[in-house]
Parts: C-alpha cells; sequence; structure tokens
C-alpha cells in the first residue's frame, strides 16, 4: 500500500519535472533574446556610462551631461512636451464623450480620427511639414486674411519649430487616445445609466458620478503611453520634419543620443545618455501609476 | 473577453437618448466641431496628394518630374521602388511570424504551466519592454556589429522581434488566461505533447490574438525607421518607409514640394489602402489591451 503510493507520488514529481523541463525549453527563446540583446548590451552600457578613458567606476560622463548644452537643451524640449501633457490626455477624452453621445457618423469620424495614426510618422512629418510650410495653405489662407506677419515657415523657424513638431504629434495620436477611451466606454454597464436617470440625474451629473470614474484607469494608461512617447516615439516625427533644428531648437534627448551615436566619437557618453534618458522615463510613469492609484483609492 | 465588448458601438444607451431629445443646440455643436476635426486630419493628407500629382519644374538632374506624374515617378526612383516595398513586405513578415511563434510558446508555458521561477521570469520578460533601443543603441550596435547581424535581413528581423518580444508576450498570456483548461486537459489526456498542444489546439482557437497581434507588429514594423536606420546601411535593404524617411533629407527630393508630397504618399499610400480594406479588424487590434 504505502509502496504503491511512494511509486504514485514519484510518478507524479517526474511528470512534474518533466512539466518544469519543457516549460522551460518554451520561454526559452524569449529568454534567450532578451537576456544576449537587452539585458547584456543594458549591463554593458550601464558599465560604459560609469567608464571614462578606462577608469572605472567614473562620474566623468554624467558630469559632463551638465554642461552639455545640446542636450540640456534637449530635455528642456521635452518638458515643453510634458507641459503639454493635459492637452494631450484631454483633447481625446472630450472627444470620446462627443463621440459616445451617438451622434450621426460617429463611426465615420472614429475611422478618420484614427487615420493621421496609422500614417508612417516618418511620412506624417513630411505631410505636416508641407501643410505648414512657408508656402503651404496654412499661411497661403493666412495671407489672404490680411494675417502675414504670423504666415511664417513653422517648423523652420526657431521659436516655433517644436511647438510645430507637438501640434504634429497631437495630430497624429489624438485619434488612437479617441479609440482607446471608446472601447473603455463602451464597457460601462448600461444599468448604471438607467440607474442614474430614474434617480433624476442630469447629463452632467451622470457623466460626473459614472462616466469619468469609470475611465479613470484608462486616462492613466493613456497618459503614461504618451509620456513614453514623447521622451521615446518622436524621432520619426522630427527626423523628417525638422531634423532637430533649426539650430538645436527641436532636439529632444532621442535626437540627441542618435547624433551623438552618429558621430561615432563617444560611446560612453552615449551610453550615459541613454541610461539618463530611461530614468527620467522610468520616473514619470511610475509617478503617473502612483497617481492612478491614489486617485482610484480615493474614488 | 473585455476587448471583443469593447467594439461594439457604443450603445446608443439613456445619454444619447437624453442629449437627442433635450438639447439639439448642443449635438449641432458637436457635430460641427467633430467634423472640423475630421476636415483637419484628412485636409493635410489631401493636399499631400493633390501636391504629389502636380508635376514639378525640372532641376535639369535626376528623373524628369515635369511630366504628367512626373514628381510620383521620381519619389518611386528615389524610393527604390519596387524593391524597398519587398524589403517591407519580407520583414514585417518574419517579424509577425517569429514573434507569433516566441512569444506564443513562451505565454502558453508562463500561462498554463508549471515550473520554478515562473512568476519571476515572467515579470523579467515585461519589464524589458523599459529598456528601448535608445538607452541600449550603442552597445547594441557593437553586438550586431561583433556578431555580423548588421546589413542584413535576418538582422533586421531579430532587431523588430527583440523589441517586440515584451507586448506580444503579454498579449498572449492575457489571452490564454480566458481559455477553458477543459480543453486543454482533453488534449494531454489524448497523448498530445505540449507543443501539439498549443500548435494543434491552443492557437486555433486563438485566432483573435493573432489578429491583434499580426496587426500591432506588422503596422510597427512597417513605419519603423530608427530600427532600420540603425542596422540597415545598405540602401537595397531598407524598408520603403525608411528609405523615403532617408530621400527627404537628400537635395533633389527637399528641392521640390511635389516631390516631398510624391515621397509622402508612396510612403503611407499602402498603410492606408490597407486602412480601407480592413479598418474594423485594425481599429480592434490598435485599441487591444488598453481595456482591463
Amino acid at each position: 500500500m504505502s509502496s504503491t503510493r511512494t511509486t504514485a507520488l514519484h510518478g507524479r514529481r517526474r511528470r512534474a519535472n518533466r512539466e518544469a523541463l519543457t516549460a522551460l525549453l518554451m520561454v526559452l527563446p524569449a529568454l534567450a533574446i532578451l537576456v544576449v540583446f537587452k539585458a547584456y548590451p543594458f549591463a554593458g552600457g550601464l558599465i560604459d556610462s560609469f567608464t571614462r578613458k578606462d577608469v572605472f567606476p567614473s562620474t566623468a560622463n554624467y558630469e559632463r551631461m551638465l554642461t552639455d548644452n545640446v542636450w540640456l537643451e534637449a530635455l528642456g524640449n521635452s518638458v515643453k512636451g510634458i507641459a503639454l501633457l493635459p492637452i494631450f490626455i484631454l483633447v481625446p477624452l472630450v472627444i470620446a464623450f462627443a463621440l459616445f453621445t451617438g451622434i450621426r457618423g460617429w463611426r465615420t469620424h472614429r475611422a478618420i480620427y484614427l487615420l493621421s495614426y496609422l500614417l508612417p510618422a516618418a511620412m506624417a512629418g513630411v505631410v505636416f511639414s508641407l501643410f505648414l510650410g512657408f508656402e503651404g495653405p496654412i499661411n497661403v489662407a493666412l495671407r489672404s486674411a490680411g494675417l502675414e506677419a504670423i504666415a511664417i515657415a513653422w517648423f523652420s523657424t526657431t521659436g516655433t519649430a517644436m511647438w510645430a513638431v507637438y501640434a504634429l504629434v497631437l495630430w497624429a495620436w489624438f485619434g488612437l487616445g479617441t479609440v482607446t477611451y471608446l472601447a473603455a466606454l463602451a464597457t460601462i454597464p448600461e444599468e448604471q445609466f438607467e440607474a442614474a436617470r430614474l434617480d433624476g440625474a442630469t447629463a452632467m451629473q451622470s457623466l460626473r458620478a459614472i462616466t469619468i470614474p469609470w475611465v479613470r484607469p484608462t486616462i492613466g494608461y493613456w497618459a503614461v503611453l504618451c509620456t513614453a512617447g514623447l521622451f521615446l516615439w518622436l524621432f520619426p516625427f522630427i527626423t523628417t520634419s525638422t531634423g532637430g533644428g533649426p539650430g538645436n531648437s527641436s532636439t529632444t534627448p532621442e535626437i540627441r543620443i542618435w547624433e551623438v551615436f552618429q558621430q561615432g566619437m563617444n560611446p560612453n557618453y552615449a551610453s550615459a545618455l541613454g541610461i539618463t534618458l530611461f530614468l527620467i522615463v522610468l520616473v514619470f510613469s511610475a509617478l503617473q501609476v502612483r497617481w492612478m492609484y491614489s486617485n482610484a483609492s480615493e474614488s | 473577453m473585455s476587448s471583443e465588448t469593447a467594439f461594439e458601438p457604443p450603445a446608443l444607451g439613456s445619454v444619447a437618448i437624453r442629449t437627442r431629445r433635450r438639447v439639439t443646440g448642443r449635438s449641432i455643436l458637436a457635430v460641427v466641431a467633430l467634423t472640423a476635426i475630421s476636415v483637419a486630419v484628412l485636409g493635410p493628407i489631401l493636399y499631400t496628394i493633390v501636391t504629389a500629382l502636380e508635376p514639378s519644374p525640372w532641376a535639369g538632374y535626376g528623373p524628369d518630374t515635369s511630366v504628367a506624374f512626373g514628381s510620383i515617378l521620381a519619389a518611386w526612383t528615389y524610393g527604390l521602388m519596387p524593391g524597398s516595398i519587398v524589403n517591407s513586405m519580407i520583414l514585417s513578415t518574419a517579424a509577425v511570424v517569429v514573434l507569433w511563434i516566441v512569444c506564443s510558446m513562451a505565454a502558453y508555458a508562463f500561462t498554463l504551466m508549471r515550473f520554478p521561477g515562473r512568476e519571476l521570469l515572467f515579470l523579467l520578460v515585461l519589464a524589458t519592454v523599459m529598456v528601448p533601443v535608445q538607452v541600449i543603441m550603442f552597445p547594441l550596435f557593437i553586438e550586431y556589429k561583433d556578431l555580423g547581424l548588421l546589413n542584413s535581413y535576418h538582422g533586421m528581423i531579430l532587431a523588430f522581434v527583440i523589441f517586440g518580444i515584451p507586448l506580444t508576450t503579454f498579449q498572449f498570456a492575457a489571452y490564454f488566461k480566458t481559455l477553458p483548461r477543459e480543453i486543454l486537459d482533453a488534449a494531454r489526456v489524448d497523448g498530445a505533447s505540449t507543443l501539439q498542444t498549443l500548435f494543434r489546439v491552443v492557437l486555433p482557437m486563438s485566432k483573435p490574438i493573432l489578429a491583434v497581434t499580426g496587426i500591432i507588429n506588422f503596422v510597427w514594423t512597417w513605419n519603423d525607421v530608427l530600427l532600420p536606420f540603425l542596422f540597415l546601411q545598405d540602401s537595397e535593404l531598407k524598408p520603403l518607409v525608411a528609405q523615403l524617411a532617408v530621400v527627404t533629407g537628400s537635395q533633389f527630393a527637399s528641392a521640390s514640394t511635389h516631390v516631398l508630397a510624391a515621397i509622402a504618399l508612396l510612403g503611407f499610400a499602402p498603410t492606408v489602402i490597407v486602412y480601407l480594406i480592413a479598418q474594423r479588424q485594425i481599429v480592434r487590434g490598435i485599441t487591444a489591451g488598453s481595456v482591463k
């Protein structure tokens, strides 16, 4: 009796071992790729960033960053983007609310809004730089309205280039935000609105009591996505519209990293820039996730 | 699945009915505003198409742009068509398929099998999403160089796979968790091996998530320029969008708005055409995962 139980246990354990082995073999390709091509270069880059002229550890690369005016200007340009974050969050939200009322033709509008997101970002850069170009239709319209003074070359004027890029990015992304919010709105149980209506709530009260709390996690999700995007996904937009100029007026950290990489002069410095960018995005995303949770627990 | 219900039309529920019944003034305003936004999206695109169709004065070198469709012909030449679009198709298709295989296997083990360290390893795989290419650009480039992966299809495909694994694995795992366990047990009782269960039973049941991950990865790899810039120096190997993005900086193209417009048109036409055909699936694929 006891011996059969032991055999059964052994058998089960053997089966468990075999399952564990099979499972590990199945995750191996993904894990191996990530270890060899992400973890390893990340560790290498981290060490490189603290190495200066074969001296390790050294903080020289990070100190140099503080006096690198191009890098500082690039960080400043990212701050401008972060300052615009409320617009990036609210514009799609308001549009989604408007579409959600089931207004006539909402499906067509939704389809059109997503079009600008699906255009390859590098091509959207070309499209927008033509549209806002010195001889582009916007400026033609401004001139015919007697506003010659502001009919400037938006993408090649120092003061406006970065803002023009952000306008382009908003144009490209708001549709994704809109369909993201719409997807969340569509999951609100119908009964909640029904109950609110029976209680005599106005549309505005329903919006505040039901709709906004329901989409709050989606607002957080979208905010994190936009933050990461503003730091990490502007390269294709910029490379075909302003190229980071004029001067460095529309250079963002990722553009600066690409420039340092292309000049091929200082891998260690480039790694320090990369690690810094990594930390910045990490901190911002963590703050937003925390904000999301604290808001969720309050309500 | 929540993402399924998410794409039902927002039911014309009480909110909508009330709005329509009560305030027509406000809804007219909304229609006007939403239409204006649609015009703002379509305007630049239509302007680009119209500009691209116009010939432009010939600069005296390169393809003759002054003939009918001359600007488009020039963009076609600079874009190294049709080779570059073949590159795009090969690279994007291969990346999608490899990501399907690698990530579905990993996600299957992470969600439906038991092994020591399962949760920790899963977390580590997801955490690598925090390391974008900008952060490891130099060391990864050196590694690629040392391994002879630069300037090759397989190196480029591998690059897409490296940066696609975290999200795709996450998406497969989220879907696999919703599968009924009984079917998997039944397959096992029938003596199917784990891989057989995955490829013969589970994946055929997973068409929605194959579509979602396929669309997301195809659109991303098709549109990306930074990775191709980094790992493909040879123009003959570059995918369409990356090649066109390079050309916009050349003196040939930037001299003429018409040629620039034609370059943009050539670059976005395939995406727009596919979107017109498969709009519903693409909308679903793009937003999957945003709703928990």
